[in-house]
C-alpha cells in the first residue's frame, strides 16, 4: 500500500478512497450512472421485501430449532460427538497444511502431512462409521479356531479371511526377499510368513468348493494365492531397488500389516457374546446417515474416488491397448449418454432385483457407487481435453531423457495436462456437489429432503421459504468455497495471474 | 528396526504358543457345535428356496434374528411421518411400525425406519429390503394382485377432497363449474379430479404444480379457488395457510383412498402377525383400554373375555402369532389404541383432521372401524 507521505502533493482524488472507487466503477459515464441507479433501485425493492420478511413474517425457529437435525439427521445423539472429533481432525489436518505449506523452508513436514491425508479415510470411516473391533479373549479363541476346528470356518462361511491373510503375508513376504539385505529381517520375516502358513495347515486339509465348483482340499486354492502373491511380491519390490530407505518403508509396512494380518484372520462372530467380536464405536451404518453429514460425505467420497478413476480412463481411452481403450471408451460413452438421475435409480431400484435375495447392499453405498461412476466418467473427458493439450514435443522430450512410459505420463504429461483444466475439474466438483440433492429422489435423506421433512412438523408447517434459503444458503457456501479454492491454486500453479 | 523385527518376531510366537494352548476345550467346543447347527439352517433357507416361498413363516424368524423390525415409511407426509426435532421419526404411519417392534422385540426403539419414495417403494418389499411397509399406500386391485403385495387392514380411509374459502360460496362440488382448481400433476389426483367434473357435467380449469407445497402456496395467493388433495393431506396444508379459519374442506369425497400396511406375497404367517397387531389397537378402543389403564385391567380380571382374550390372560393367542402371550399389553402401554394414536398426530394437536362422523371412527360411532372379534 501506498501511503501520501508528503503534504503537498496529494493523489488525485478520483483515484483513491471510496468516492474515487465510486466514481471510477460505478458513475464513469452517464450511462453507467443511470446503470447503477436503477440497479440499486431493484436492489432496494427487491431487499426491502425480503429483509421485512424475513424480520417480520420468516419463522426462524423451523430452521434454528432443526439445525441439529439438518447437520446430523437420524445418526445417534449419543455418537455426534464423533462427528465433532472428525470435523476437529479435518480443520486440524486443514490448519497444519496450510501452515507448513505456505513456508517454503520446512520442507521435511510434508511426507508427515501426506501421510496424514493418506490416513485421513480410514480414519474418519472409523471414526463416523464405527468399528467392531476383536478383543484379546477373541483372537485368541477364533485362532483357537483355525487350529483346532477348522470346520467353524466353513460352516461360518469365513474361508476367505484366510485367503485374504495369505494374500497380504504372501506379497509381503516377497517383496522383503528382493528387498532386504540382513539375514535376521529376512528370517524374521519368512518366520512371519510361515506362522499364518502353519496357522492354515488344519484348514488346508478340509474340502471346499472353490472354482467352478470344483471340490479339491483348500490346500490347492491357497497355495496358488500365496505362490502367486509371493510372484507378485516379488516383482513388486525388484522394481524398487533402487529406491533410498526402501528397507525401512517395508519394515513400517509389516508393522503396519501384522495388526491387519490378525484383525483379518479374527474378526467373525461365532455367536457367544464373551468371545465375539465387540462395538469399540458403535456401528452407525451409511444407510441412516442424513442431513450435511450426507450430503458431505457423498460429495467428498465421489469427488475423492472419482479423481483417479476418471484420470485412468482418460489415459485408458488414449492407451494403443485395444481391450483397454475399447472398455474406457464404452464406459466413458455409455455412463455419459445416461443422467445421473437414471443412475441412481438403477443403482436404488434395478440391482436390488439382480442381487441374489439376503444380499442388500447399503443404500446409500450404492448412491455413492452411482455418483463416482458418473462424474468419473466426466472427469475422464475433461482430463482427456487436458492430455491433448501437452504438445507432442514435450513426451519426445521425456523419452529422450530415457524415462520409461510410466514415467513420462506421470512426471512429465499428467502434471500439465491437470494444470490445464483446473477450472472445468473444479466446475465438476461443484455441479457434482450439488446434484448430491438428487438422492432425495431414491429416497436418502440429504440436507434439502431433511429440511423438507422437518418442516411437515405442526409446528412448523408452511416453513418452505426458510429451509429453502438454509438449504441454498448450505450449497452456495460451500460451492464458493470449491471455487475460491480452485482460483487459488490455479494462482500458485501459475495458471492464471495471481489477483 | 532390528529391534523392531525381534519384537514382531517374539510376539508372533507368544500369539501363537497361546494360541495353541487358549482355545478352552470345553468352552470353544459347545460354543461350536449349537452356532454350527443354526448358522447352517438360517443360511439354507436365506439362499436356496426359491422366492416365492423364502417368507414362508421365515419373516418373523429372520426379523428376530435381525433385532429389528426394518419398516418402509414417508419421509414427508404432515401427520404421518416426518422427522422430528431429535431427528427421529414420527406420525401416525410411523407408531404402527412401533407397535410391531413392541409387539415381537417389546421395545419400541427396535425399528429400522427405512424413508422410501413412492417409486422405489413396492420394489423395497420385493426385494425384501424392508419388512413391512407402512407408507400411505392405497389398496387396489393392481398393486394387490399384480405386484406381489398384500395388505393388511386399513388403519386410515382417506379420500381426495376438495378446500375451497368459506367466502367462495361453493358448498359443494356442483357449484364449482368453470373454477379454477390447483391440482398436483401426474398423480391418481388429477385424473379423479377430471372424472369427479365431468361426471357432474361441469368444466374446470385446472392449475397444474409439481410439488404439494406449490399448490398450497398458489392456492394460498389466491390463483386458484379450490384445492384439491387427499383430505389428510388437505387438512395439513390447511395450517400452513395465512388464515387457516377462512378455509374449508368440502364434504365430498372423489375417491377411495384406503391407506394400510403392506407386506410381500407368501408368508401368511407374518401378515396375520400385522394384521392382528392392528386390528387388537382399534380392538383397544372399542374396549376402553388405553396406554394409562392398560397395566391396571391387565393385573385384574376382566369380565368381557374378549378383553381377557385381548390381553392375554385366557387362550393362546400369542403363541399362535409366536409372539409373547401378553404382547397386546405392551403394545397398548407403549404406542396407545387406535383413538390415542389418532389424536396424538391427527387431532387437534397434529395435523386437526376431524374424525368424528368421518370414515375413521369406529364402527359403533358411524364410521368404517369394524375389527374382526379377538376369538
Amino acid at each position: 500500500m501506498e501511503r501520501a507521505e508528503s503534504s503537498s502533493i496529494k493523489p488525485p482524488v478520483t483515484s483513491l478512497g471510496v468516492l474515487g472507487w465510486l466514481r471510477a466503477n460505478l458513475f464513469s459515464s452517464w450511462i453507467n450512472s443511470l446503470l447503477t441507479i436503477l440497479t440499486l433501485i431493484l436492489i432496494y425493492f427487491f431487499g426491502r421485501v425480503l429483509v421485512i420478511w424475513s424480520v417480520r413474517e420468516a419463522n426462524w425457529s423451523a430452521v434454528t430449532n432443526n439445525l441439529g437435525v439438518l447437520t446430523w439427521g437420524r445418526y445417534p445423539n449419543t455418537e455426534v460427538w464423533r462427528l465433532g472429533v472428525s470435523l476437529i481432525l479435518i480443520v486440524l489436518m486443514g490448519v497444519l497444511t496450510w501452515v507448513q505449506w505456505s513456508r517454503q523452508e520446512n520442507q521435511r513436514s510434508r511426507p508427515v502431512l501426506l501421510a496424514g491425508w493418506l490416513m485421513m479415510p480410514f480414519v474418519l470411516t472409523i471414526l463416523i462409521r464405527g468399528i467392531t473391533m476383536p478383543t484379546f479373549r477373541t483372537i485368541i479363541n477364533n485362532i483357537g479356531y483355525y487350529i483346532v476346528h477348522p470346520d467353524v470356518l466353513i460352516a461360518l462361511d469365513q474361508t476367505w479371511r484366510a485367503n485374504a491373510a495369505l494374500t497380504l503375508t504372501g506379497l509381503l513376504a516377497g517383496a522383503s526377499w528382493m528387498i532386504f539385505q540382513k539375514r535376521r529381517s529376512r528370517i524374521l520375516t519368512n518366520v512371519g510368513a510361515l506362522v499364518v502358513l502353519a496357522l492354515m495347515v488344519p484348514l488346508s486339509t478340509l474340502s471346499q468348493p472353490w472354482i467352478f465348483g470344483l471340490r479339491t482340499p483348500m490346500a490347492i486354492p491357497m497355495l496358488l494365492t500365496f505362490g502367486l502373491c509371493l510372484l507378485i511380491g516379488r516383482a513388486v519390490g525388484r522394481s524398487f531397488t533402487n529406491m533410498v530407505g526402501r528397507a525401512h518403508v517395508l519394515g513400517a509396512i509389516w508393522m503396519i500389516s501384522l495388526p491387519i494380518v490378525v484383525i483379518v484372520l479374527t474378526t467373525f462372530e461365532v455367536g457367544n457374546e464373551a468371545v465375539d467380536p465387540v462395538e469399540a464405536l458403535m456401528i452407525v451404518p451409511p444407510n441412516i446417515w442424513s442431513g450435511i453429514l450426507l450430503t458431505l460425505s457423498l460429495s467428498v467420497v465421489s469427488i475423492a474416488a472419482s479423481f483417479p478413476i476418471g484420470v485412468l480412463l482418460a489415459l485408458g481411452r488414449r492407451s494403443s491397448l485395444p481391450v483397454v481403450k475399447g472398455f474406457s471408451i464404452l464406459f466413458i460413452e455409455l455412463v455419459r449418454g445416461v443422467p445421473l438421475i437414471s443412475i441412481l435409480f438403477m443403482a436404488q431400484v434395478m440391482l436390488p432385483l439382480f442381487l441374489p435375495l439376503g444380499v442388500n447392499i447399503d443404500r446409500v453405498l450404492r448412491a455413492m457407487a452411482g455418483m463416482i461412476l458418473f462424474t468419473a466418467a466426466y472427469l475422464a473427458e475433461i482430463v482427456r481435453g487436458g492430455l491433448q493439450a501437452v504438445r507432442n514435443e514435450q513426451v519426445e522430450a521425456a523419452r529422450a531423457l530415457g524415462l520409461n512410459e510410466f514415467l513420462v505420463t506421470s512426471l512429465v504429461v499428467l502434471p500439465q495436462a491437470l494444470r490445464a483444466v483446473i477450472p472445468p475439474i473444479m466446475g465438476q466438483f461443484v455441479s457434482i456437489f450439488k446434484d448430491t440433492s438428487l438422492v432425495a429422489i431414491v429416497g436418502l435423506l440429504d440436507v434439502l429432503a431433511v429440511g423438507q421433512s422437518v418442516i411437515k412438523a405442526r409446528e412448523y408447517l408452511g416453513a418452505v421459504r426458510e429451509i429453502y434459503l438454509f438449504a441454498g444458503l448450505f450449497y452456495f457456501v460451500f460451492s464458493y468455497a470449491m471455487s475460491q479454492a480452485s482460483r487459488r491454486l490455479e494462482a500458485r500453479l501459475g495458471v492464471v495471474e495471481s489477483e | 528396526m532390528r529391534k523392531l523385527f525381534a519384537l514382531t518376531g517374539i510376539l508372533i510366537v507368544a500369539g501363537l504358543v497361546l494360541a495353541a494352548c487358549a482355545p478352552v476345550e470345553p468352552e470353544v467346543v459347545t460354543v461350536v457345535e449349537t452356532k454350527e447347527v443354526t448358522v447352517i439352517e438360517t443360511q439354507e433357507v436365506q439362499v436356496k428356496v426359491p422366492v416365492s416361498f423364502v417368507m414362508e413363516s421365515a419373516r418373523l424368524e429372520a426379523v428376530k434374528s435381525n433385532g429389528k423390525v426394518r419398516c418402509g415409511v414417508n419421509s414427508g407426509v404432515p401427520g404421518f411421518g416426518f422427522l422430528n426435532e431429535a431427528g427421529e421419526f414420527t406420525g401416525f404411519d410411523t407408531d404402527f411400525c412401533r407397535a410391531l417392534a413392541v409387539a415381537i422385540f417389546n421395545d419400541p426403539t427396535a425399528v429400522e425406519f427405512r424413508p422410501l419414495t413412492a417409486a422405489e417403494r413396492f420394489t423395497a418389499l420385493q426385494t425384501n429390503e424392508v419388512d413391512v411397509l407402512i407408507r400411505n399406500t392405497t389398496w387396489t386391485f393392481s398393486r394387490d394382485v399384480e405386484l406381489g403385495t398384500d395388505f393388511g387392514p386399513t388403519t386410515f380411509y382417506d379420500g381426495q377432497g376438495m378446500m375451497v374459502r368459506k367466502d367462495s360460496g361453493f358448498t359443494s362440488l356442483s357449484d364449482m363449474g368453470g373454477a379454477t382448481v390447483c391440482v398436483l400433476s401426474g398423480t391418481t389426483t388429477e385424473l379423479n379430479l377430471a372424472d369427479a367434473f365431468s361426471a357432474r357435467g361441469l368444466t374446470y380449469d385446472p392449475l397444474v404444480f409439481d410439488k404439494s407445497d406449490e399448490t398450497a402456496v398458489a392456492y394460498d395467493e389466491g390463483r386458484c379457488d379450490g384445492l384439491t388433495s387427499d383430505k389428510s393431506q388437505l387438512a395439513g396444508l390447511r395450517t400452513t395457510m395465512t388464515n387457516p379459519a377462512d378455509h374449508q374442506i368440502l364434504a365430498e369425497t372423489m375417491s377411495k383412498e384406503p391407506l394400510g400396511p403392506v407386506w410381500a406375497h407368501g408368508d401368511q404367517q407374518w401378515g396375520d402377525l400385522v394384521s392382528w397387531v392392528v386390528n387388537g389397537i382399534i380392538i383397544a378402543e372399542e374396549k376402553g383400554i388405553t396406554s394409562s389403564n392398560v397395566a391396571e385391567i391387565a393385573a385384574g380380571t376382566p369380565e368381557d373375555p374378549e378383553v381377557a382374550r385381548l390381553l392375554g390372560l385366557e387362550g393362546s393367542f400369542g403363541e399362535l402369532l409366536g409372539l409373547a402371550p401378553d404382547f397386546m399389553v405392551n403394545v397398548i402401554a407403549a404406542v396407545g389404541n387406535y383413538g390415542e394414536i389418532y389424536d396424538r398426530h391427527l387431532g387437534p394437536e397434529g395435523t386437526d383432521i376431524p374424525r368424528e362422523g368421518s370414515f375413521n371412527a369406529l364402527w359403533k360411532d358411524g364410521g368404517l372401524l369394524y375389527p374382526p372379534p379377538w376369538r
